[in-house]
């Protein structure tokens, strides 16, 4: 009888069920069921079931990494049908996952899927082949295709976690600073505002934040410093804090004894050429401040017999005056952070180039004042205790920029925590004009109309973008 | 352009790791890749490629990011090319890694980690092969012997007798020591990038300045 023709293994339900999609009767089974040659029949089905048997333990036998085997499974007591694994590429809980699943002999009905409950949305098209499901739950899972009464796909997945939901923020001990930090200066010159949170990476694991700064007003001066610790490093969340205490210290005093010096310049130079005098000044007083924190460091190190580079941080330190003939700006910095003056072409920019960075200084939206140390390969950079930083004067010097603007421009200064998740590259002097663009109007927007703007700007530093999960500092400073 | 940290998985698949041996760094494999998927810096950040080597060398899994990655299976067969193992180790560093672009400041991965496991004496023309492999290319190679391996050879490899572990023996307890070890410090080097290099001075003074020197730079 044909009926049996193609098929090598086949209970008597899956008979029964298969006869009423042929048109065969059940009449004309029971008919056939008290034929003699039925009996025949059956026991010839059953010895090609057993050859079948016989081939597929030899098949298993092969190795576990046959992963494409077609093998016998058992579904329900003593019923078996054919079962094939297919292994999808990885999915993702909550990503829509698509692929496509060949049926053989052009089957485009009667497929029954069971997908368990670890995924929804689940469809299947057999005229395009598209198989279709959302994942809702992560680990290894397995849908079932059946495509005839006796063949199926057994479709295995693995489904990641959402990186998102896997965070923890588990608050540190706090020894040298608290976790998160924000702060305001307003008065009659400026409006300076910090602020700096602790990155997921450290927050998943109980750790401090390596970030820091600190702002500082005197006599019409302006001073920020900020610190990025080495993540590498134990103490590097001490070594920051006290880099910048230390060096926002030496400048404050400096500074008043200073003051004759840089007025006499300004008046006798308008700032447009610079000379040996000016920059005598800011190596005394900002050179001056890196070192003596630097000095500080090492004698903590030796104080508590550790080595001096744990506690290996970056600096950046800028300091600013208005003047009746012009805004004075002076920067110095290590490492790998970034000190820019907005232009007050920001707003109407529209010389954007394809890469968004511009050849001449006039198309620039953002003026450059550091060159970050950056190597080869990401988080490489120097810190203030990093041997060819102090060697010579005149490397020195290059880590020194100063401006004399006509009209006060707002100063940003921000660790890698901010430069990378917005792809703040630099060619030369300039910022890249789209990225410096994206986060100067992310910032005014939070900004708009808040009266706590450095909570503001601490809130907002919490923003999510895959793999960036540093510690995030940054200073804006403003002139009245 | 989100950069990746690279990890290189080197497994020497001779023929003396059949058994045991060469079952219990498969399993360590996926104990591996189990623990790092449920790290969200790792699943974000790092990227696997698993390089094997027997009488020849062969990649078994070429670079990918975590979340696609698929547990490779090694089998264990063949003598112990440790010199091929290197050298297809340096191509993959070639074509996989990108470096920052000097004149664009763009920053390039994360210096790649390189973990490797051997159980022999390697019976090719390693030595060569070390001498032309680039270390700078790498932030360390921590060479895992199980006995039979060589430690003057795993310490020239590794480059310092720091980066280098030995097991008591092949059996899966051991191994997947190593492997979790290894768990760890990927782990560990993706939330804390491990700098090298990083001398200190004792400053004495700020070096003098001197106006000759200044009046050589033009900041505008």
């Amino acid at each position: 009888m044909k009926i049996f023709g193609r098929s090598k293994t086949m209970s008597f339900e899956h008979f029964l069920k298969k006869v009423n999609i042929t048109g065969i009767t059940i009449e004309q089974i029971e008919n056939f069921l008290n034929n003699e040659e039925k009996v025949k029949m059956l026991s010839e089905l059953l010895s090609e079931r057993k050859k079948t048997e016989e081939i597929d333990d030899e098949n298993n036998k092969e190795g576990d990494n046959n992963l494409n085997n077609e093998k016998e499974a058992v579904i329900s007591g003593k019923t078996k049908i054919i079962e094939k694994d297919i292994i999808l590429l990885n999915g993702k809980v909550n990503q829509p996952f698509a692929t496509k699943i060949e049926l053989p002999d052009n089957i485009k009905e009667g497929v029954i899927i069971k997908p368990g409950n670890s995924v929804e949305d689940l469809d299947y098209d057999p005229e395009t082949k598209s198989l279709k499901f959302t994942p809702v739950k992560s680990g290894d899972h397995e849908i079932c295709l059946e495509y005839t009464l006796k063949k199926r796909f057994k479709l295995k997945i693995y489904v990641n976690d959402d990186p998102r939901s896997l965070w923890k923020d588990i608050p540190s001990n706090q020894t040298d600073k608290p976790d998160n930090d924000s702060g305001v200066i307003d008065n009659e010159s400026f409006r300076i505002l910090c602020a700096s949170r602790r990155g997921r990476s450290h927050a998943n694991e109980g750790k401090q934040r390596d970030d820091h700064y600190l702002m500082g007003t005197k006599d019409g001066w302006a001073v920020v410093v900020v610190a990025d610790g080495a993540g590498s490093a134990d103490n590097s969340a001490l070594g920051s804090k006290i880099a910048c205490e230390v060096a926002l210290k030496d400048i404050m005093d400096k500074l008043p004894e200073k003051e004759r010096d840089f007025t006499y310049y300004l008046m006798n130079n308008s700032g447009k050429n610079p000379d040996s005098k000016i920059k005598k000044i800011l190596y005394d007083v900002l050179v001056g401040a890196a070192h003596t924190a630097l000095k500080e460091i090492f004698s903590i190190a030796k104080g508590m017999a550790i080595p001096v580079k744990v506690f290996n941080t970056t600096l950046l330190v800028a300091i600013t005056k208005r003047y009746t003939t012009g805004t004075f700006v002076a920067t110095f910095s290590v490492g790998d952070g970034l000190i820019a003056a907005v232009g007050d072409n920001i707003e109407n920019f529209t010389g954007i180039s394809n890469n968004g960075l511009s050849a001449a200084r006039g198309d620039n939206v953002a003026d450059l004042l550091c060159k970050p140390d950056i190597g080869k390969y990401k988080g490489e950079t120097f810190f203030i205790n990093s041997d060819n930083i102090f060697s010579s004067t005149e490397k020195l010097l290059k880590r020194l920029f100063f401006r004399f603007y006509e009209k006060p421009r707002p100063l940003v200064l921000c660790t890698d925590g901010i430069i990378d998740p917005f792809e703040l590259y630099w060619d030369e002097e300039t910022v890249d004009n789209t990225a410096f663009i994206k986060l100067w109007k992310e910032i005014k927007t939070q900004l708009k109309d808040s009266d706590k703007p450095g909570e503001k700007l601490l809130e907002w530093l919490n923003f999510y973008v895959t793999a960036e999960h540093d510690d995030r500092t940054i200073s804006i400073i403003e002139y009245k | 352009m989100k950069r990746k940290l690279p990890v290189y998985i080197l497994i020497d698949s001779s023929s003396s790791m059949t058994g045991e041996p060469i079952q219990a760094v498969n399993n360590g494999v996926k104990l591996l890749i189990r623990a790092l998927r449920k790290n969200p810096q790792a699943l974000e950040m790092v990227s696997l490629s698993f390089i094997e080597y027997n009488s020849i060398a062969n990649v078994l899994l070429p670079m990918t990011k975590l979340p696609q990655v698929q547990e490779p299976v090694f089998k264990a067969e063949g003598s112990t090319s440790l010199g091929a193992g290197l050298d297809l180790l340096a191509d993959s560093l070639k074509k996989d890694v990108v470096m920052g672009d000097k004149k664009r400041e763009e920053k390039g991965d994360y210096k790649p980690l390189v973990f490797h496991l051997t159980d022999g004496y390697p019976n090719d023309d390693w030595e060569n092969a070390l001498s032309r492999f680039d270390r700078r290319r790498v932030n360390f190679i921590l060479s895992c012997g199980v006995p039979g391996a060589d430690r003057s050879v795993l310490e020239r490899v590794s480059g310092s007798p720091e980066y280098v572990l030995e097991l008591e023996s092949a059996s899966e307890e051991e191994l997947s020591k190593f492997f979790k070890y290894v768990t760890y410090t990927i782990e560990f080097a993706s939330q804390k990038i491990p700098q090298t290099g990083d001398e200190t001075i004792a400053p004495n003074s700020l070096p003098s300045f001197k106006p000759s020197e200044a009046s050589k730079d033009v900041f505008f």
